[in-house]
């Protein structure tokens, strides 16, 4: 077991798997264990991980994995928003804001349906790799990102109009 | 702009904004490390049953050589059992006559496992499954070696049909009898180390009881069917001086320390 090349491989991609689960996720917290914990198993793994042809692509996998175990296991708690909350408008200049404000756009749609979103549009996931990700038929994901962006395109629309308005002034 | 090349825009510009987390890579070894010398410590004992997984429906079948029992599992990966066909293999294996199982065996996480170590891109890995069930709070997992690494018996868990990273290994030899895997609690707060566990223990055949203590002196008889018992742990690891214990119509049998209670 080489601890070297595991702390390579995080230090390399420890960031965007960060990136990832924070989009997932509904808080920093929740997406700083969830990566946390991901790294914990691939390590324990690594042996095999290291050898597949893709680590960072395994790794990956795991995560969203986790993650939609996690929300499965308190989906009884985990109650996605029914409105669709004010949305915030970013300032463009603030970067953080404008990352708060379309997390917050992300927040209103259902765990389900916000991994099949940031998996297609983020990680360019395809309807196949998603249905594997998630558990379910290609028909199903292609159903959930449809549902998906019919909820976000209002809100996102405007912190685009906000935007726009700002960059305007 | 449409919908989808805004919500592509605008993911990717909210990532660029996420922080990186201080220190990952050494929080990520140290937590690694600590959950990898809890796999270790999983106790291999004996092993069980013929629980063979092939294609089909779920169903209980015998082969030609005798009273052997096999499970077929639709979308299940073919069977690879030493024992399975041409007598052999390593001695203990000829002591599995019985189907073991508690609860449902999930086919969906038996796939998951054939593929456990190549990921989606190449054909399912032949598993041959000796013990199968689902924790008290609904997780399922199963028992079983696989083709690749037959001498190798593998544990792994996982919730609806997900495989969840509950995973260990331990090499096989013909003495053992009885396996243990300290399964994660599926029902509590997903910090992992505060949770509770559940032991299950998987005894050879013939088994009759299991017992287990928090202390060692103090036994507490578990609810043990066809030679299969779960203890729960309020911690998530069994305490150090924690200890099983196995029956048969002789007696004990054996005794060991369960996995995790070393580390």
């Amino acid at each position: 077991m080489s601890d070297d090349s595991f702390r390579e491989f995080v230090v390399a991609r420890g960031p965007g798997l960060t990136r990832m689960a924070a989009l997932l996720c509904r808080d920093r917290a929740e997406a700083e264990d969830l990566v946390q914990d991901t790294l914990a198993s691939a390590y324990a793994g690594w042996r095999r991980i290291e050898a597949t042809a893709s680590p960072e692509a395994y790794v990956r996998r795991m995560l969203v994995n986790r993650h939609v175990s996690w929300w499965r296991r308190h989906r009884g708690r985990v109650e996605s928003r029914a409105v669709v909350p004010d949305v915030a408008t970013p300032d463009p200049t603030d970067g953080a804001a404008l990352a708060d404000a379309v997390r917050g756009v992300l927040a209103i749609l259902p765990p389900k349906q916000r991994a099949a979103v940031v998996l297609r549009y983020y990680a360019d996931y395809s309807d196949a790799q998603i249905a594997e990700a998630l558990g379910c038929t290609q028909a199903t994901v292609r159903s959930q990102i449809s549902r998906a962006l019919a909820a976000l395109r209002e809100p996102l629309a405007l912190t685009e109009i906000g935007r726009t308005e700002r960059t305007r002034t | 702009m449409n919908v989808e090349d805004l919500v592509r825009e605008r993911l990717h510009q909210a990532a660029e904004q996420i922080p990186p987390i201080a220190d990952l890579p050494a929080s990520a070894v140290e937590q690694g490390r600590r959950r990898r010398a809890l796999r270790r410590a999983a106790v291999m004992g004996g092993v069980a049953m013929a629980v063979a997984v092939s294609g089909g429906a779920v169903a209980l079948v015998h082969n030609g050589g005798g009273s052997r029992s096999v499970i077929r599992v639709s979308t299940a990966p073919p069977t690879h059992c030493p024992n399975d066909g041409a007598k052999g293999g390593a001695p203990w294996w000829d002591a599995w006559a019985d189907t073991r199982q508690q609860g449902r065996i999930d086919s969906s996480l038996v796939a998951a496992a054939s593929r456990y170590w190549y990921g989606v891109s190449k054909p399912p890995e032949p598993l041959c499954v000796y013990a199968g069930g689902t924790t008290p709070d609904g997780s399922t997992w199963i028992m079983y070696t696989a083709s690749h690494a037959p001498h190798l018996m593998q544990w792994l868990q996982g919730l609806d049909g997900l495989d969840i990273d509950g995973h260990y290994e331990q090499t096989a030899v013909p003495d053992r009898t009885w396996s243990a895997f300290l399964a994660e609690s599926v029902a509590g707060p997903h910090e992992l180390w505060q949770e509770h566990r559940w032991l299950i223990i998987v005894g050879k055949p013939g088994t009759t009881q299991i017992d287990y203590s928090d202390d060692g002196s103090t036994w507490r008889p578990l609810q043990t069917h066809d030679g299969i018992a779960v203890a729960y742990v309020a911690q998530d690891r069994p305490p150090a001086a924690s200890r099983i214990r196995l029956h048969d119509k002789q007696g004990v049998y054996a005794e060991g320390t369960p996995p995790g209670a070393d580390t």
